[in-house]
């Protein structure tokens, strides 16, 4: 039974996600060498897997088709993925299992290295409805305002940990947090090195009888 | 002149005419919408098509680097996304009979960066110029009831396709609910010819199609005319509440 609801989903994202890629040449031109390479992503709690298929303009065909024919496949929960987008070393999340590659895995990091690296130059796109000057002004004010929320955050960010730390000594400081985990360590070394001494002394024991 | 038999007649829409008639005047409607065709198809299906021919694409299960001949292929929709699935090793045969509409799909496609893998050909459904055995995926997409022998047509899309190759036609089909029914009739006899004079001022093009769709063999039947075509495991799928149908069978 064709689910034709699920269906038009998938039309929708399709569009909406070519629409997205089509405002970044650079992303078109890295997909469009894939072009006929099946990539399979698994989102797994969902229970839902789509395969994206580039063509030889750089734009994705989505679809539901039988996914065991792909060349490549990479699976993780949809909040791991969102996780890993916002990351810096994305290669953590597969060491730490949390996304898995099979089948052509330098295909899945290349397709997936392509989408992190989208990179939307808005200020070209609103040039077509205002022109160049007016875009490049608003672009201006635009950076100037991230600017000015960037500082303001990480000032705000420094001031709210000193108060807590040094003022109402409510939460210790990164220097007593470091210096407490190598206690713990130390300290575990210690058991260990206890356990393995008794382990020893009873197995000494026993030979002695 | 030689004397001849008595003349064959098949229909067209709902009038009955001579089957050396029926191409031509196929081929007059189709010169008289195809630069609109695409516009007349959202309009006509409120944009619905390109799910329907999604879905079929899904089921083509074109793989990289396969062959595929697209009949009666119109403005290109099934045959670019052909060109992705088949990779620039594969080979897809966008082809028409209609040659208006053809060069109207070999400019549409060319526009939309679709090159290297496709080629262009004038094919008539019932004399396919391929060897047996020559592709992975045969379809047809809404070309199947303007097609005048249409049992030949499928015969021929059987011995194309290689063993094991599959082959899909997308055709409008027969409602299943009686209410849907009505709502369709009535959609397709009084509102689609007024859209088609509005767009295209042609009226008389779209009447036929409205007419063509009924005359088109229901879902059950064109399972068996695919049986007898020669193709195996065949089966169909309703789409919209059976206003379209997609039919699919195997060389085995």
């Amino acid at each position: 039974m064709i689910n034709e609801a699920g269906q038009a989903a998938v039309v929708t994202v399709e569009q909406l996600l070519n629409a997205v890629i089509s405002m970044d040449e650079v992303t078109q031109q890295r997909l469009a060498e894939l072009h006929g390479r099946r990539i399979a992503i698994e989102f797994r709690e969902w229970n839902l897997t789509l395969l994206f298929v580039p063509d030889a303009q750089g734009r994705l065909q989505i679809s539901t088709d039988d996914v065991d024919a792909a060349d490549a496949t990479i699976r993780a929960t949809p909040f791991d993925f969102a996780e890993t987008l916002r990351m810096e070393r994305k290669e953590d999340q597969v060491f730490k299992g949390k996304i898995t590659l099979d089948g052509d895995t330098r295909l899945a990091q290349r397709f997936s290295d392509i989408l992190a690296m989208l990179e939307i130059d808005w200020e070209e796109q609103l040039s077509k409805l205002t022109g160049d000057v007016a875009a490049h002004q608003l672009g201006g004010m635009l950076r100037g305002f991230q600017r000015w929320a960037r500082r303001n955050q990480r000032m705000m960010r420094d001031n709210l940990g000193e108060y807590l730390t040094e003022e109402k000594q409510l939460l210790p400081t990164a220097f007593e947090v470091a210096e407490w985990r190598a206690e713990v360590d130390r300290l575990r070394d210690d058991v260990d090195r206890l356990a393995a001494r008794v382990v020893r002394l009873l197995s000494a024991a026993d030979t002695d009888q | 002149m030689s004397i001849e038999s008595p003349h064959k007649t098949t229909h067209f829409g709902y009038e009955t005419v001579d089957v050396e008639e029926k191409a031509a005047r196929v081929r007059g409607v189709f010169d008289s919408v195809a630069s609109r065709y695409d516009i007349m198809n959202d309009l006509m299906s409120f944009g619905v098509h390109r799910l329907w021919k999604h879905i079929a694409i899904d089921l083509a299960a074109v793989r990289n680097g396969q062959q595929v001949l697209d009949l009666a292929s119109g403005t290109g929709d099934l045959a670019a996304r052909y060109a992705a699935l088949v990779g620039p090793q594969g080979r897809v045969v966008m082809s028409d009979i209609n040659a208006a509409m053809l060069e109207e799909g070999r400019k549409r496609m060319i526009d939309s960066g679709h090159v290297g893998n496709v080629e262009y050909m004038q094919i008539d459904a019932e004399k396919i110029p391929f060897d047996d055995n020559s592709f992975h995926c045969v379809s047809i997409a809404f070309g199947l009831r303007n097609v005048t022998d249409k049992d030949q047509a499928l015969r021929e899309m059987q011995r194309v396709l290689k063993p094991g190759g599959r082959a899909l036609v997308l055709e409008f089909s027969h409602p299943g609910s009686k209410p849907l029914s009505k709502l369709y009739d009535l959609f397709s006899f009084k509102a689609l010819p007024l859209i088609g004079k509005l767009v295209t001022n042609d009226a008389d093009s779209y009447r036929y199609l409205a007419e063509s769709i009924r005359m088109h063999p229901d879902q059950e039947s064109l399972l068996q005319m695919m049986q007898d075509a020669g193709f195996e495991r065949c089966d169909y799928h309703n789409l919209s509440g059976g206003i379209v149908a997609i039919h699919r069978g195997f060389k085995l």
